[in-house]
């Protein structure tokens, strides 16, 4: 496989992703390496060359919808017991780093959240969609994430959060 | 002041649920709803609508500033696997309740993913 032209940063998927079987490939070339990731779906996610590979991105380097969805759950900080009048219950801190945490890794994969909203009881729930598909990932104290997936109006999964689902449905 | 008469509900009825309009808000930018504006709160046993014939949208949202109003079908809501009863109020004698023994953010997304918008105000 030729390398690239230009050496080309790329993002790396997380490693919870990956299944530890998935063979990482580089063909060396002389100022850049091709780097074909494949996983589970047996279809190469990402064909690029680079010469630095990054294992995180930073706040700073998100999407802009996903900063958006940030400040909106920074916000959340600031909600007070009783916040809607009707004995709503604010989300605690860990709560919301859980969901911050999430649509990072999310955003890595080019998957940014499009919702955000806190519970009467708690909890966070982001979500995302695309054309013929919609996930409502809900985040609670104590409890794991679950996840719902929508193809239309036709739930087609329901459980805990599951990325490989995720991946399959929306990238 | 007279008794209200308990309607029984039939399927093609409909129900009204305020959702959060102003910030945070339940309601999302293309008019579909958050399955919060569905969701129980810890030690509810009946999540309160209002019976669409017996009330006005104008009654129903309370503050039109703050909320909007979506509607779904008592068919909808038994076909989740949940029920629904007439309830009337002192206040509100369109008041009613879905309730069931299993209320579960499965079904609090269904009824939200199949709510219709109420265009109002």
């Amino acid at each position: 496989m030729p390398a690239l032209a230009e050496p080309t940063v790329i993002r790396t998927i997380p490693a919870d992703i990956v299944p530890l079987t998935t063979p990482i490939q580089f063909y060396g070339g002389e100022k850049s390496y091709y780097v074909s990731v494949m996983h589970g779906l047996a279809k190469p996610v990402y064909n690029s060359s680079s010469i630095k590979l990054k294992s995180r991105i930073t706040l700073s380097e998100l999407s802009p919808a996903s900063k958006e969805i940030v400040k909106k759950l920074y916000q959340f900080k600031d909600l007070k017991d009783n916040w809607d009048g009707a004995g709503a219950i604010p989300p605690q801190t860990e709560v919301i780093e859980n969901a911050i945490s999430f649509l990072i890794t999310m955003d890595e994969i080019e998957l940014p959240a499009y919702f955000v909203a806190p519970g009467p009881n708690g909890e966070i729930l982001l979500e995302y969609k695309n054309e013929n598909h919609s996930a409502e990932v809900y985040f609670e104290e104590n409890n794991d994430p679950e996840m719902i997936i929508y193809h239309n109006k036709e739930q087609v999964y329901t459980g805990g959060v599951d990325k490989l689902q995720l991946a399959k449905y929306f990238v | 002041m007279g008794i209200t008469e308990i309607v029984e509900l039939r399927n093609h009825h409909r129900l009204l649920r305020r959702a959060f309009f102003t910030d945070p808000r339940y309601v999302k930018d293309d008019m579909t709803v958050s399955s919060f504006a569905f969701t129980l709160r810890k030690g509810e046993t009946g999540l309160s609508v209002d019976i669409e014939h017996l009330t006005s949208y104008a009654k129903s949202i309370q503050d039109p500033v703050r909320f909007r109003l979506f509607a779904v079908s008592v068919e909808l809501v038994r076909s989740v696997g949940l029920d629904c009863a007439h309830k009337p109020m002192p206040e509100n004698a369109a008041h009613a309740e879905i309730f069931g023994d299993v209320f579960n953010k499965r079904k609090s997304s269904l009824l939200a993913k199949n709510a219709v918008y109420i265009n109002f105000p």
